[in-house]
């Protein structure tokens, strides 16, 4: 049997690295939690989380993504009716079933858990779009573009409203990702970029100060940047008050700073298991949370970043290596929008967490604290298995592959030589 | 095609996941050095100040007369006192409400007081934030909004415990932990001890250290504000220390406050204390009815040392907040006034021996020129207008006759001293009265101190806008008219007829650097005025040799009596007004003057309506007007010194006296009645207390215990 994949079995490789990650994490999670508390509840939770999550992505690969393909739009109409609730709680009070928590309605007490249905959303989105987009004269049609555009505008505007800017970070690359992975025209995706780029100073203005703030933090790591501000208020304004660039390091950019600190302290080899400024005292914020990125750099240096960052690459390319295996098209659009969910969020994450990107709650896939993150990956990670799982149709054509100049859908090439290795 | 968009969006994860690397080898190892030390400052705990102890004020011989102690305080949050958390609906305003009548209560202060510290607190932190905002261009909150602030201090073990019964209904009143200045008891001392009071905005603004981050003022730091404790504020304060931890609980900085140093002043509190009784026993007794107070001062002739500084009446400066608005309102014997620097009077014929020597050493007179006193000066053009004391009111009594310098002294002829400020003129006799000190301040440094008055024709003409008359120099030449000085000065100028030596006074122990001026005049012409003070209360002739002469085996008390005529003054004001339901009332307030008045009322009534000039009018007059219109009044001086002598009794010329004094009795009356035994009982003060220094033989006739020190 000819091995042609350097992952081998990619279904293999994706749990590999989804229980190497998590252990990743919770190692990190303990570490934190029991030197600065003496008490591993955090940790508890997480192994229970595990648990669930590892029933979800039973439950949810056992369904196969075909009840996903029938069922997709209802699971997209259900996720917007989830949203709803948390966008009127903004008006209507509806006591402790939806808290409100920082200035932000995210949540419904459920009774046992929290929903939290921006993140249910995300599935339903990737379920939503796969579902639509995998019909030919849908994306490759100026107006067929339009309704999946328009659709996702519902949802984002109500996740907007709660504020969740994480989230509509998220789904909007994710839109991209498998807009572009579906076929979408150049010219139309040229277009769209720049609506997305005339729209941007518009919903930039949009943005609260300190939404705004957290954009132009990433300029203002610059101590150079910030001196300029504090001798010239008048002249940089836009990118912060006198007051913000002054008390930077114990406000608006203290997380930032610290977690760069955390990161870079740990150096090549790390601080060890357990050890370090950041593990023993509770300095950075979020740290078993948003912030668990940099704990890792913290203990394990950057030997231990790079292996996290291995793992996701090994998600992604296995996850594209099954998109390009199969032959059904909702499967394929699934798992590239799976990839891309994984692919953004470990961007974004990471990316705020050195500086590259503006602080945005946003957790690491598999390695953050929590619960509703977990279960959600773990969904994901389910419908990504269950393309694997499911045969490809031995006799269908090879999906969004056809000769435009013969106008007839013939497969042009051979069917990948892997399959039989399956 | 689509099956390389695939490839594509991989090659895109695989970049982005590149980009991160290289942020992550820029961070871990290229920068790495600079983010560990980061990560070792993060531990770093908030530096805690450590706040340094105030030095102690010592008398000449190291006794505590003022110290900090450990002590309780009440102290209300901020935000209460601003009003902040009544405006939030933090507090409720029945709480806020009934807290000041319960501090009052319990402090026995007035509760208009309370207020106006408070007032002053918020006052005093709004300005240091507006400052610090100012500063850093935009609006800050300072930790001291957030901390409460001490009303009512001083409070020892049982009351701290009364107070946490009481105030426990209070949750914005705490019990804390602070530090009390503690003085000596005596009333002879808080005048010259003086106070420490809360930093004021003006100090803040104008701070001396303000570079200095550990000795800077902060809005939350006391400083002396009266007496010793403001003249010797830069010593006695100290600077701040500070400690800083990490949390790994090592200490990473650690500065030792450097505590403030003692200040060593020359008073003797022996004497202090023995001369301030004394006043306290004699004046009522001499004065039953009119008394108001008195004050003494003794000074080293050589060194110019004050050896004693009484203003009588005192208070017990440990009680000065509970008693403070009492102690205001006496405006009869006004107790807070430190009357031995900061009250002029007329100096009277104690001025007569500075006019001697100015007309001798300008060759005015001679030694040994007479001058004929027929008991009036130039009768035929001012009638009795300028007469001799001798010629005074229905009992005619002989005049002086031709008569020297140094008898002119010793019989106080007034005469003879019109004739010599006439050939004088007031410049020349102003000259000579500022080389002696007047019109100067004495050296001590107080903020209390007042300078006195010395007329000369410059300022007669710019302060009084008046022509210079013979007749200005004619009065002045016998201590009247313009001429003002202060005890203390009166003290330096006996100090100057003794030594023929001025130099200013001090108060601090060990100041030697103080320059000597030597007056001009010969020996010889010295020797006469010498002759003529030690003729007054050793000579028969002598106006005060009936009253205040006194003599042991070694010394003769020597000097001139004096008095400053005086007016009565008003002692309180009657104030008409209408309150804001346009109800007329009549209140009175204590005021020597009616400026003073009106501020109480409008402190007190905020709402009232008045006419400033007409419904304010005097109430009260001290002393009371009599229907005799020749009822004078005038205050007693007596200003001298020890002088060595012969067991025959005779003055030993040679030798400089070493203890100058100047005593004044307020309403004491003209010449040595009062004065006269006051300055007998100080003369055998001082020999008895100072014999021991002055001469070691001499051993001391009386023990004077010296027990009013602080432990």
């Amino acid at each position: 049997m000819q091995r042609r994949h350097f992952l081998g079995n990619p279904a293999v490789a994706i749990l590999f690295a989804v229980t190497v990650l998590y252990l990743i994490g919770l190692l990190c999670i303990y570490a934190t939690e029991f030197t600065q508390t003496g008490r591993p509840i955090n940790t508890i939770k997480q192994i229970v989380f595990a648990i669930v999550g590892l029933g979800v992505v039973v439950v949810v690969r056992g369904l196969g993504y075909a009840w996903f393909a029938r069922n997709g739009y209802l699971i997209f109409v259900s996720g917007v009716v989830l949203l709803i609730p948390l966008t009127l709680a903004r008006y209507v009070s509806f006591g402790d079933l939806i808290p409100n928590r920082r200035g932000a309605y995210r949540w419904i007490n459920l009774p046992g858990f929290q929903l939290q249905p921006s993140e249910a959303m995300k599935i339903a989105y990737i379920v939503g779009l796969a579902c639509y987009l995998r019909y030919r004269e849908n994306y490759r049609t100026f107006r067929g573009l339009i309704v999946p555009i328009a659709a996702s505008f519902v949802p984002l505007v109500l996740i907007l409203l709660e504020p969740d800017l994480g989230t509509v970070l998220l789904m909007m690359p994710v839109l991209a990702i498998m807009l572009y992975a579906a076929g979408a025209r150049g010219k139309h995706f040229a277009l769209l970029a720049a609506v997305g780029l005339i729209s941007a100073p518009v919903l930039f203005f949009q943005l609260q100060p300190y939404q705004r703030l957290r954009i132009f933090g990433v300029a203002l790591q610059s101590n150079t940047l910030r001196q300029r501000l504090i001798d010239e208020p008048e002249k940089f304004a836009f990118l912060g008050t006198k007051r913000q660039a002054m008390e930077w390091e114990v406000g608006a950019g203290m997380q930032l700073v610290r977690s760069k600190a955390a990161l870079g302290s740990g150096g090549v080899l790390g601080q060890g298991w357990g050890n370090g400024t950041y593990v023993e005292f509770d300095l950075l914020p979020d740290e078993h949370n948003d912030f668990i990125f940099a704990i890792i750099g913290h203990q394990w240096g950057m030997v231990g970043c790079l292996a996290v960052l291995a793992c996701y690459l090994i998600i992604i390319l296995a996850g594209i290596e099954l998109a390009a295996a199969t032959h059904d098209p909702f499967a394929r659009l699934l798992a590239v929008g799976v990839v891309a969910l994984m692919a953004t969020q470990v961007t974004i994450n990471v990316g705020m967490t050195i500086g590259l990107m503006p602080v945005t709650g946003m957790t690491l896939p598999f390695v953050s604290y929590g619960g509703s993150s977990l279960l959600t990956n773990c969904a994901a990670i389910g419908l990504l298995l269950s393309v694997a799982r499911r045969k490809p149709y031995m006799l269908s054509k090879q999906p969004f592959e056809f000769e435009e100049s013969i106008g007839r859908d013939v497969p042009v090439r051979p069917t990948p030589s892997y399959r039989k290795s399956i | 095609m689509f099956e390389r968009r695939l490839k594509q969006l991989a090659f895109l994860f695989v970049v982005v996941l590149a980009v991160i690397s290289l942020r992550l080898v820029d961070l871990q190892v290229i920068h790495a050095d600079d983010y560990r030390e980061q990560a070792q400052s993060a531990l770093l705990r908030p530096a805690k100040t450590l706040e340094p102890i105030r030095g102690r004020i010592l008398d000449r011989f190291g006794t505590p007369l003022a110290a900090d102690e450990p002590s309780w305080q009440i102290s209300v949050d901020y935000s209460v006192l601003s009003g902040v958390a009544l405006e939030k609906g933090r507090v409720s305003r029945d709480s806020v409400d009934a807290l000041w009548p319960m501090l009052a209560d319990f402090s026995g202060e007035d509760v208009l007081e309370l207020h106006e510290r408070a007032d002053r607190i918020v006052k005093r932190i709004t300005l240091w934030r507006e400052k610090i905002s100012a500063y850093h261009g935009y609006d800050i909150t300072l930790r001291e909004e957030r901390q409460p602030h001490p009303l009512v201090t001083g409070l020892d073990d049982q009351q701290q415990i009364d107070a946490r019964l009481r105030f426990a209904s209070f949750p914005f009143v705490e019990i804390e932990h602070g530090v009390h200045r503690h003085y000596a008891s005596h009333p002879a001392f808080p005048h010259i001890l003086g106070r420490v009071g809360a930093v004021s905005a003006e100090h803040l603004d104008d701070d001396p250290f303000s570079a200095d981050d550990f000795k800077r003022y902060l809005p939350t730091d006391s400083i002396g504000i009266m007496g010793v404790e403001h003249l010797a504020e830069a010593s006695l304060r100290g600077s701040r220390g500070v400690i800083q931890h990490d949390r790994r609980r090592k200490t990473t900085r650690h500065l030792e406050p450097s505590h403030g140093q003692d200040a060593a002043i020359t008073i003797r509190c022996d004497l202090q204390t023995a001369m301030y009784e004394l006043l306290e026993r004699r004046v009522p007794e001499l004065l039953p009815n009119d008394w108001t107070g008195a004050s003494a001062v003794v000074v080293d002739v050589e060194t110019r040392e004050i050896l004693s500084l009484v203003s009588f009446p005192g208070y017990d400066a440990n009680r000065f907040n509970r008693d403070y608005s009492a102690l205001r309102d006496d405006m009869r014997h006004t107790p807070l006034r430190f009357r031995a620097v900061a009250n002029g009077y007329e100096p009277g014929s104690i001025m007569k021996p500075m006019t001697c020597l100015a007309g001798l050493d300008s060759g005015r007179i001679g030694v040994n020129s007479l001058i004929d006193c027929d008991g009036y000066f130039d009768r035929e053009r001012f009638e009795n207008s300028f007469r001799c004391w001798k010629i005074s009111g229905t009992s005619r009594r002989m005049a002086h006759g031709g008569i020297n310098a140094a008898e002119a002294i010793t019989g106080s002829c007034n005469v003879f001293m019109y004739e010599l400020g006439n050939r004088l003129g007031v410049g020349t006799l102003t000259n000579y009265y500022e080389m002696a000190g007047l019109g100067k301040p004495t050296g001590t440094g107080l903020r209390e101190e007042r300078w006195g008055i010395n007329p000369t024709p410059s300022w007669l003409n710019s302060e009084r806008n008046m022509r210079v008359t013979p007749g200005i120099a004619w009065n002045l030449a016998i201590g009247q008219g313009q001429v003002i000085v202060t005890p203390v000065q009166a003290a330096n100028l006996m100090a100057v007829y003794a030594s023929g030596v001025r130099r200013e006074l001090t108060l601090i122990a060990g100041d030697d650097g103080r320059p000597i001026y030597e007056l001009p005049g010969t020996a010889a012409e010295w020797q006469a005025v010498r002759d003529g003070i030690f003729g007054v209360t050793n000579s028969p002739d002598g106006t005060a040799y009936k009253r205040a002469h006194w003599t042991n085996d070694r010394y003769a008390l020597c000097g001139k009596t004096g008095s400053a005529t005086t007016r009565p003054a008003p002692i309180s004001y009657k104030i008409k007004y209408t309150d804001a339901m346009n109800v007329e009332h009549v209140r009175i307030f204590p005021a020597k003057i009616r400026k003073n008045a009106i501020k109480r009322l409008v402190r007190e009534v905020p709402d009232a309506a008045f006419d400033p000039d007409k419904d304010v009018s005097v109430h009260e007059v001290f002393p009371a007007p009599t229907d005799d219109p020749d009822d004078r009044h005038a205050h007693a001086w007596f200003a001298g010194y020890l002088q060595r002598i012969t067991s025959r009794g005779r003055q030993i010329r040679g030798e400089t006296p070493k203890i100058a004094f100047a005593v004044l009795v307020e309403y004491g009356g003209s010449g040595g009645q009062v004065a006269g035994p006051v300055a007998k009982d100080v003369a055998k003060l001082i020999c008895d207390i100072l014999g021991p220094d002055l001469d070691p033989d001499h051993p001391p006739a009386q023990d004077y215990p010296c027990n009013v020190g602080i432990s």
